[in-house]
């Protein structure tokens, strides 16, 4: 008895011993020197360690609804930020598991119903994006994050007004970078692009991250390109580039900009980086090599475009805009129809409206397609491509007037808005007094 | 309410403080995430609308990064003189396409892994390494929807020469632009890795089963430190022994398989048992290792006469270093900014310290025995030694307490003459310390099976194995003990018995030594 009392003494000592010294042992944690000041610049939001954060947690607490909302909202900014795909079914399954566990109150965990909405949008599934976000409002109208999933829906849908009045809601509820930037798109669908320019600046301005500061640059880029000044477009390319060098869609930018401003070699490696990135921009990449007579390559970025549907429609997941614009141009334009009238069905946006009228007049239905074309220029939108396809439907139905009359507002709008068509419009322009 | 209070209390773990995740499920990563990403698949008009962002619904299991990830796996093997490195590439469907073969599969391997070698930096020592491809292959497989994916693999050397410790830099920058999974493991033949930034084995059984869990993000290492050492050659103030390294690299491989065993995706009984069994023998192991200032304690042990106080020593290892190992692994596990090693590293220190304390209190009572040999104060000593930690009074109260609570052990004290009990009862308080300093350094082996279980919410399975880790380390010690005593006992009968009486002073003063080597051993280590 008396030996074990004589021990106790003895292990609090050594106990004691072991607690001073993890306090004050090198490496210890009052010792724990500073962290080296990092680069001045944003406070890090660092994703991967948030996920793994959360991942730890859910091994030990497997039933947060909460933690596994925040998990899958963020893998699906990682997909955003990787543009892999692979990561939407990792957000689908975690935003599920949120939804199947009960919380206090016996309804799913609201950020999980925005995360399914969200999930909804990437996924190109708009209307059903729309049926979560009002579930969500339903449940919870102050949850800002929420209009940002109904205002893209809406906009892709093509329900432009319902888009206005939600991102008029969001502006006034929550200025931020979300509310901006989608102001801007709405702004640049209507042919504002002065005050589209102004509302990204702002979001610029106040981005949180380089991963946010990118995409801002990189929609600042776009604006400045589709207006025809590809100087300024590759300046903003290069900063969304010096901020996060794998932003895909800004390094695309930067090789239509070098293109343009004749730097062929530099477009091209651009090009190449960008396509290894993401096959998203392999159709692009392909014309400019077919603009520069090398067929065979620009055949094999063709082929990764071809291959890449095929394996999401062996996943069941058709993209049948891509699908048509594609088939229109550089494959059957009857498939092409096929494809794009299934996307009219469930949407009506500007971007299908062109879509289908063009490739309705690649097979020979000029007078739908002129209508189509008409209602693809309805916000006055100052877009290059659909001022194009118009003056070739107009030309096509032999009105001279206003065919003249498109391709020139094409070749305005953006001099080089696509090195094939562009110069296919000037041809046309100088063969058609 | 109750997920606002959980997210307070997670909240203010420091494992997460760091990340503004922190706060999270009520606030913060939405704003963030969301604010973003939508505009982005179908985004605003571009010059021709092609984007094809539509990216796709769960991806077949082959790759864990979609269809158009390059996904690289790097295996180091140290040698004594070289380094070899297995370098393969996963190319899913899409970079297949796009990096189309010219000329034969044996030429264009032989092409990639050129460029494979341009891409990969390796230093020793800050000499950059000369790798040379020693062998080359390249092979399709069918992949989804009727398409291709395609493997390469280059095996690459470099001459090394592992004569003292170096640090080994390695880095991988082959197609660097595209998505994938990057590995890169490191394990030595011949020699020994000390400390590595990388895991000695694949966790995608090298890009062949990538785990599809859900809880866990595709691995993205791109470089490696690895600390190499000449595995027969000591360092420091430790002693060479020779056949070291070949325990450790068995007991390593044990280890690892201890941690298959309590990762593993189902725990069965047989499992578990499996497991328990594994770290018994690792801590048997353990404790046979030099070094931790068990072998004193045997040595020690060899003096004593009943196996009563063997099993107390036993039972105070068991518990010292489980308790080291459970109080280690919860500060771990709570501040991550705290570093193990270092723990490590000062409990050796401590643990040695307090050997050496016993030996010199030892040889200070033995002398002090030596010359008043027929005194015998039993009452006055009684009383104070209460208080004090293992001095001389210690023992007197000791040795009594333990006489009463048992019954049997009090005829043979008695029964024996004074200079015996005298003998027993100065060195029983100094037993139990020197069992304390035995266990008290945790060994790391088990406090990784423990984080690891911890890290699976398999807490109590994990506690169990570091108990019978303990278990197994208290064996060898009382089978070191039982041969030890018993040759002890022969050598006593014989000529040797002429020194029993320096005996005490003997074993104090190599108790004193061994504490010694151990302290300067463990402050080389921290050094």
């Amino acid at each position: 008895m008396s030996r074990v009392r004589r021990l106790l003494p003895l292990l609090g000592c050594v106990l004691l011993g072991c607690v001073l010294l993890t306090l004050y042992a090198p490496g210890g944690l009052l010792r724990r020197d500073e962290p080296p000041p990092g680069p001045v610049g944003w406070p890090p939001y660092d994703l991967a360690g948030s996920i793994e954060a959360a991942q730890h947690r859910l091994r030990r607490n497997p039933d947060d609804a909460a933690v596994w909302a925040s998990l899958g909202t963020m893998y699906l900014e990682q997909a955003r930020r990787t543009s892999d795909a692979a990561y939407y079914g990792k957000a689908g399954a975690a935003l599920r598991r949120s939804l199947r566990l009960p919380t206090g109150d016996g309804k799913p965990y609201i950020d999980a119903v925005i995360g399914m909405g969200a999930l909804a949008n990437a996924r190109h599934d708009f209307a059903a994006a729309v049926r979560w976000a009002e579930r969500a409002r339903r449940e919870a109208p102050h949850r800002w994050a929420l209009y940002g999933v109904l205002a893209d829906a809406y906009l892709e849908l093509g329900r432009y007004e319902q888009a206005e009045s939600t991102i008029r809601r969001m502006l006034d509820g929550r200025p931020d970078l979300a509310s901006f930037t989608r102001a801007a798109r709405l702004e640049q669908l209507h042919g504002r692009i002065g005050p589209a320019r102004e509302l990204l600046r702002r979001a610029c301005l106040i981005a949180g991250d380089p991963a946010e500061y990118a995409f801002c640059q990189w929609q600042l880029g776009e604006l400045a390109w589709n207006d025809g000044d590809p100087r300024a477009a590759r300046t903003a390319y290069t900063q969304a580039l010096a901020a996060d060098p794998g932003h895909v869609p800004s390094r695309a930018g930067k090789a239509r900009a070098e293109a343009a401003l004749g730097h062929v070699k530099q477009a091209l490696r651009d090009y190449a980086t960008a396509v290894a990135g993401s096959p998203s921009y392999v159709v692009e990449y392909g014309e400019l090599l077919q603009h520069l007579g090398r067929r065979a390559t620009a055949r094999r970025q063709y082929a990764v475009f071809t291959a890449q549907h095929k394996l999401l429609a062996a996943k069941g997941d058709v993209d049948h805009l891509a699908l048509g614009t594609f088939e229109a141009d550089h494959g059957d334009p009857r498939s092409a129809v096929r494809h794009l009238r299934a996307e009219w069905k469930r949407r009506q946006s500007v971007e299908v409206a062109d879509a289908l009228g063009w490739a309705l007049h690649r097979t020979g239905r000029h007078a739908a397609a002129a209508a189509y074309a008409a209602r693809a220029d309805r916000l006055g939108g100052r877009n290059a491509l659909f001022a194009y396809h118009r003056g070739e439907i107009e030309r096509a139905l032999g009105h001279r007037e206003a065919a003249r009359a498109h391709l020139s507002r094409a070749l305005a709008i953006n001099p080089h808005f696509s090195p094939i068509r562009a110069a296919r419009a000037r041809k046309l322009l100088a063969a058609t007094p | 309410m109750i997920t606002t209070l959980l997210a307070a209390v997670l909240a203010a773990a420091p494992l997460t403080a760091a990340v503004p995740l922190a706060a999270v499920p009520l606030a913060a990563p939405l704003a963030i995430p969301v604010a973003v990403p939508l505009a982005v698949p179908v985004a605003a008009p571009r010059a021709a609308s092609y984007g094809v962002a539509l990216a796709g619904a769960v991806p077949a299991a082959a790759h864990p990064l979609g269809d158009f990830s390059v996904n690289r796996y790097d295996g180091l093997t140290v040698f004594r003189d070289r380094v070899e490195l297995v370098a393969i590439v996963d190319s899913a469907e899409i970079p297949t396409l796009q990096h189309p073969v010219r000329g034969s599969l044996d030429a264009h391997a032989r092409r990639a892994c050129g460029a494979l070698r341009e891409a990969v930096r390796g230093e020793a020592g800050g000499r950059p390494l000369a790798w040379r491809a020693t062998e080359t292959a390249f092979g399709y497989r069918p992949g989804d929807a009727g398409l291709r994916t395609s493997r390469l693999t280059c095996r690459l050397t470099a001459p090394l020469r592992v004569d003292r410790p170096l640090t080994l830099t390695f880095a991988n920058a082959y197609r660097d632009e595209t998505a994938g999974w990057r590995e890169i493991t490191a394990k030595g033949d011949g020699v020994r890795i000390g400390s590595s930034t990388v895991p000695a084995h694949s966790l995608s059984g090298e890009l062949r089963d990538y785990p599809a869990d859900l809880l866990s993000s595709p691995l993205d290492v791109r470089s490696a430190r690895i600390e190499v050492e000449p595995g027969n050659g000591g360092t420091g103030a430790a002693t060479p022994v020779p056949g070291v390294d070949v325990i450790t690299r068995y007991t390593g491989l044990l280890a690892d398989r201890l941690n298959g065993l309590i990762g593993a995706d189902r725990l069965t009984v047989p499992l578990g048992l499996l497991a328990l069994l594994l770290s018994l023998v690792l801590g048997a192991v353990h404790a046979a290792m030099p070094g931790h200032g068990k072998t004193v304690m045997a040595a020690y042990l060899a003096g004593r006469r009943r196996p009563w106080d063997v099993l107390a020593v036993a039972a105070t290892v068991t518990a010292t270093h489980t308790v080291g190992v459970l109080v280690l692994g919860v500060l771990v596990t709570v501040m991550t900014s705290l570093a193990g090693e270092a723990v490590l590293g000062w409990l050796g220190v401590v643990s040695g310290l307090l050997i050496a304390l016993i030996g010199a209190t030892l040889l200070r009572t033995a002398l002090r025995h030596r010359h008043r040999h027929h005194h015998h104060g039993h009452g006055p000593h009684h009383g104070h030694g209460h208080g004090h930690g293992h001095g001389h009074g210690h023992d007197h109260g000791h040795w009594h307490g333990h006489e009463h609570g048992h019954g049997h052990g009090n005829e043979d004290g008695r029964g024996q003459g004074h200079a015996d009990g005298q003998r027993r009862r100065r060195w029983s308080g100094g037993v139990v310390a020197l069992a304390v300093a035995g266990g008290l350094v945790p060994s790391p082996s088990a406090l990784v099976v423990l984080l690891g279980a911890m890290a699976l919410g398999r807490t109590l399975f994990g506690v169990m194995t570091v108990v019978c880790y303990g278990l197994g380390m208290a064996l060898t010690l009382l089978g070191v003990a039982f041969v030890l005593r018993r040759l002890g006992g022969l050598a006593l009968a014989g000529r040797l018995g002429r020194l029993r009486p320096y005996g005490a002073t003997m074993t104090a003063t190599l108790v004193l030594l061994v504490g010694s080597g151990v302290t300067l051993r463990a402050v080389a280590a921290l050094a």
